[in-house]
């Protein structure tokens, strides 16, 4: 039976699958013309073709869903020129941009548990705050970004990079794109009221989320012409159980209502379905990026499409 | 067909079919006579009935046995009604009420993945894979449902394993070598196409995969040379005229893709959109400009927006 079997299921669903559908033998012809027109595009150097951005938003745990994203990306062969980062979209573009593989930063998601990156909330205790009035440093995030990114300046990254914090004092929005690269991570995703301001350049810095939760801009600012935004919005539809968890839902609520109106600015959205998951959720991180992998390949045909349109002219050069 | 009604009278007709099932009483001939029914039934296409007799049979409280091939079976009706979420409930039941019997969570995974619920069918297949790593249909339900997420390292290991446990044949090593195309392994996919090809010389599906691998590749000449070998002596088909003339076109030979657009528009339905954009790109870059603005006008009036903005930025008006 089971030969049988194997032959009629390869048959019935061969033509409806992804992956059966590129080595297909009657493939459609527009999408034989994309893929001609995208291996091309693909294949021009960096200054031939639109520069690319992929910026990356804010979401805690949940951002990690762009570690998916660019592994997506990766797979379709697209250039990211250009990474943007806010709060966690800061930390995995930093990694991303200094050249660490994906799978590298996968693991990061796969041990949030040996790396303790959960403590860092665990240790905030009301009444240490009320007793102390000191806000506390997040020591395993830190040690993350430092161990990783310590000593790198923007300027030795292999992918330019810019990712945003917000000046405490003023509420204004500080773009990073020189100097060292840890120190603005840290304070990209430094949450406001939870843990204490980074001091840097004479500015007392936290979390970018709050005043630009898609960092489209600082990816424009960094010579990115066509930007991929991917964007980790809140669905959680829970109450709080505590101060500290109202607070960190508050920041998340605002950062989605900002997505709403900077996402217009992007090229191109990917929306990974990973709104259930909260911000100090670090335990579900794979399962973010599992999420963000599987949002962007579902667009990945709309995405080739946007690009290449965009692309034509140089495209089309000499054909 | 004739295999899936093997299969069905199989696992819902034998009281040991398959060893699924189990009994803790002896079953009722009258709830044997009605499970009949509904499997006869649903085996000559008359679902209706067989859903009838199913509802009937399960309101009796038949002994568990029974009733579990009639959970299948129910299920089975509501697929080929194309009730996929009636189905998809019905195995959901079933499985929760008979955890020992692995054919629920089977039907239920190769539902979902039937339906594009990617994310659902994996955490099915996982431990039903485990019970049985030789299985083909599991690790090849598997690897399509880690495709279909563009988990596409996972959906390449699982192509792999489905290998190791037997699949063969032009039209997996064609699936496979999709996936690694999905993953731009160009040269890997080349390899799977090459061994397809020489099992069967002959399929013209397979020569034209390995075309388009190649024309990916960037060896559009020798993406043009496979073309016309799939396409043959006494080719009929517009699809691979089409193929040719486009690998043509990227190689460089105007005239030839030329030739081959206008064999192609003999079999393509008239005023074919990809067409008209090939054909006007072409005739542009033999300079005969008032030809390839008709042409790329033409494009540029189509449905796709994608293919109109292209034929608009070849100078195609709108």
């Amino acid at each position: 039976m089971k030969p049988l079997c194997a032959k009629r299921f390869l048959t019935a669903v061969l033509l409806a699958l992804p992956c059966a559908a590129a080595a297909a033998p009657a493939a459609s012809r527009e999408a034989l013309l994309l893929d001609l027109f995208w291996d091309r595009l693909v294949s021009l150097p960096a200054g031939e073709r639109p520069v690319t951005g992929v910026a990356l938003s804010g979401g805690g745990a949940r951002g990690f869903a762009h570690t998916g994203v660019l592994e997506a990306l990766l797979y379709a062969g697209f250039p990211v020129d250009r990474v943007s980062g806010t709060s966690m979209g800061s930390v995995i573009g930093g990694f991303y941009a200094s050249g660490m593989p994906v799978e590298k930063i996968w693991e990061f998601g796969r041990r949030t548990s040996e790396l303790r990156l959960d403590r860092d909330f665990g240790g905030v205790r009301l009444l240490n705050l009320l007793l102390t009035e000191k806000l506390i440093s997040p020591k395993y995030i830190t040690q993350v970004i430092e161990d990783n990114l310590g000593g790198r300046d923007f300027s030795s990254l292999r992918t330019p990079f810019a990712c945003v914090a917000m000046d405490f004092r003023t509420g204004e929005r500080i773009i990073f794109d020189e100097g060292p690269v840890a120190v603005a991570v840290r304070a990209s995703v430094n949450l406001p009221g939870i843990f204490a301001p980074v001091e840097y350049r004479h500015r007392y810095l936290v979390d970018g989320g709050v005043v630009d939760f898609i960092p489209i801009d600082a990816a424009r600012g960094i010579g990115a012409e066509w930007v991929l935004a991917s964007v980790t919005e809140n669905s959680v539809d829970e109450m709080p159980s505590n101060v500290l968890l109202s607070l960190l839902q508050v920041i998340d609520i605002r950062g989605s209502i900002l997505a709403e109106s900077q996402e217009k600015g992007a090229d191109f959205v990917v929306k990974p379905r990973a709104g259930g998951i909260k911000v100090a959720d670090f335990e579900r991180c794979a399962e973010a990026g599992e999420l963000g992998r599987a949002a962007a390949w579902a667009a990945m045909d709309g995405i080739r499409r946007a690009y290449a349109l965009r692309s034509a002219g140089p495209l089309l050069e000499g054909l | 067909m004739r295999a899936a009604a093997l299969f069905l009278s199989a696992v819902l007709l034998s009281p040991g079919g398959a060893g699924a099932f189990f009994w803790k009483k002896k079953p009722d001939p009258a709830h044997e006579k009605l499970l009949q029914e509904a499997v006869a039934g649903l085996e000559a296409g008359d679902c209706g009935t067989a859903v009838a007799s199913i509802n009937s049979l399960l309101e009796l409280s038949p002994a568990r046995g029974i009733k579990e091939r009639a959970y299948y079976c129910l299920g089975k009706c509501q697929e080929a009604l194309g009730a996929s979420d009636k189905a998809m409930a019905s195995y959901r039941l079933a499985a929760a009420l008979y955890p020992d019997n692995a054919l629920f969570p089977r039907a239920l995974a190769d539902l979902y993945l039937a339906n594009g619920f990617y994310d659902k069918a994996v955490p099915l297949y996982l431990p039903l894979l485990k019970k049985e790593p030789g299985s083909v249909p599991l690790n090849l339900g598997l690897a399509r449902s880690y495709a279909g997420l563009g988990a596409l390292a996972q959906a390449a290991a699982s192509y792999a394993d489905a290998r190791e446990a037997g699949a063969s044949g032009p039209a997996f090593l064609s699936e496979y070598a999709g996936c690694l195309e999905a993953a731009r392994d160009f040269a890997g996919a080349a390899a799977l196409l090459e061994e397809a090809k020489a099992a069967a010389p002959a399929d013209r599906g397979v020569v034209g995969a390995l075309a388009r691998l190649k024309a990916r590749s960037g060896d559009y000449a020798r993406a043009a040379e496979l073309a016309a070998e799939a396409c043959g002596a006494d080719c009929r088909d517009g699809d691979l005229f089409f193929e040719r003339g486009l690998y043509l076109l990227f190689a460089g030979d105007r005239k030839g893709a030329l030739a081959a657009f206008d064999e192609a528009g003999r079999f393509l339905p008239e005023g074919d959109q990809p067409l008209a954009l090939a054909r006007g790109l072409a005739l542009r870059a033999l300079g005969r400009g008032g030809e390839a603005a008709r042409a790329l006008g033409e494009a540029a009036a189509g449905e796709s927006r994608f293919l109109a903005g292209f034929a608009q930025a070849a100078g195609g008006g709108r």
